[in-house]
């Protein structure tokens, strides 16, 4: 089932995929369960449930899950394969992109485009904020987590990795 | 290239002083704290901490970054080394966020196939995942509070939450929806101040 060629597959559907993951991966994993589960049954439904988890736990971005993907169904060269689909295309295209906003500083046209997308941008990040807090609180337990985080992070300079000891010690006691 | 005149929106639009090793390290603090995501982390790295951009440049880079497709904290690597040091300096930050915790989590992919089954590893996952939805949460609330006297920003930013949030629709319709219109608000507003 995990053909020879399958790092070459994964490699380039996470290259297409990456074009498309307007607001980062999180967008296009439907899609890369869809590939991966269903089409090709790489992996089973609880497999993929459980990479998903260590991505946004892992002390590394959460597009690394195309990675832990990749390595499940062809090892480290899959891995690669994946980092790379999912990164190069989106990196020549900011490049380019960058470049040119840069130039229009200061520009009628690039300043409306700034103030008009950037609360947009305000209302996307509290939407994954959200997103992300319904799937993770099960319960009071969970739900006082999420809470504390933000109110902590808000009032007090305290570093978010001492909330994330503190939440995995209770999730380990079986408390989350 | 060098960048070209920055210097009639923001005061300060001079960036620091930033080595190509200083920008590797910073980049990869971030990325091996990418916990629930690099973006906050990211935010706290370069606005809070360093203090290597300022809020606004902090919001620009990113609500150019969220409109272009690819994993956020790799176009604001790009974008932020690209500031910083031209070419290379977007090179480096990339090889910064992403090297090292690739190695990381792929180790962690490999323990998992060994160890998946315990319990507890469910349990601090648990736990962990919902102080990084807090993380996130946070963080756009204290990006809100520029807008905070900015009516339509605050408009369209709800717009934008309950969209994608709340009823969930798909990312690319609502911003073909909402983008166009706030940007033409956004745009009128200029025209009458000046």
């Amino acid at each position: 089932m995990k053909a020879s060629s399958a790092w070459l597959l994964i490699t380039a559907q996470f290259a297409l995929l990456s074009l498309l993951s307007f607001g980062g991966i999180n967008t296009v994993l439907p899609e890369v369960h869809r590939f991966v589960v269903d089409v090709h049954g790489w992996l089973s439904d609880s497999e993929f449930a459980d990479l998903f988890a260590i991505a946004q736990a892992a002390p590394g971005p959460n597009f690394l899950i195309a990675s832990l993907i990749g390595w499940q169904v062809a090892g480290l060269l899959g891995a690669v394969g994946a980092a790379l689909g999912i990164c190069g295309p989106p990196c020549i295209l900011t490049f380019f992109m960058a470049r040119l906003w840069q130039r229009f500083h200061g520009s009628m046209w690039r300043r409306a485009l700034q103030d008009g997308l950037a609360p947009l941008t305000v209302g996307l990040v509290l939407a994954t904020g959200y997103v992300l807090s319904r799937a993770a609180i099960h319960g009071w337990v969970t739900g006082a987590i999420t809470a504390a985080t933000v109110a902590l992070t808000l009032a007090t300079r305290v570093h978010p990795l001492w909330l994330f000891a503190v939440a995995g010690v209770l999730g380990i006691f079986g408390l989350a | 290239m060098k960048l070209p005149d920055l210097s009639d929106v923001h005061p300060v639009a001079e960036p620091p002083e930033v080595t190509l090793g200083g920008l590797y390290l910073a980049f990869m603090q971030v990325g091996l704290s990418g916990f629930g995501g690099a973006l906050a982390w990211t935010r706290r790295k370069f606005v809070e901490q360093r203090r290597w951009l300022s809020d606004e440049e902090f919001a620009e880079a990113l609500s150019l970054c969220q409109f272009l497709p690819g994993p956020n904290v790799i176009n604001l690597a790009v974008f932020i080394g690209l500031r910083f040091q031209d070419t290379i300096g977007a090179a480096v930050a990339v090889a910064g966020v992403v090297l090292v915790p690739f190695v990381v989590v792929v180790a962690l992919g490999a323990l998992y196939t060994q160890f998946g089954q315990i319990e507890m590893i469910h349990g601090a996952l648990a736990g962990i995942s919902a102080a990084a939805a807090g993380l996130i949460v946070s963080m756009g609330l204290k990006m809100a509070m520029l807008y905070r006297k900015r009516r339509p920003a605050l408009i369209f930013g709800a717009l934008a939450f309950v969209g994608v949030g709340l009823v969930q629709w798909p990312l690319p319709l609502v911003l073909a929806c909402l983008a166009p219109t706030s940007v033409g608000v956004a745009w009128l507003a200029w025209r009458r101040r000046r």
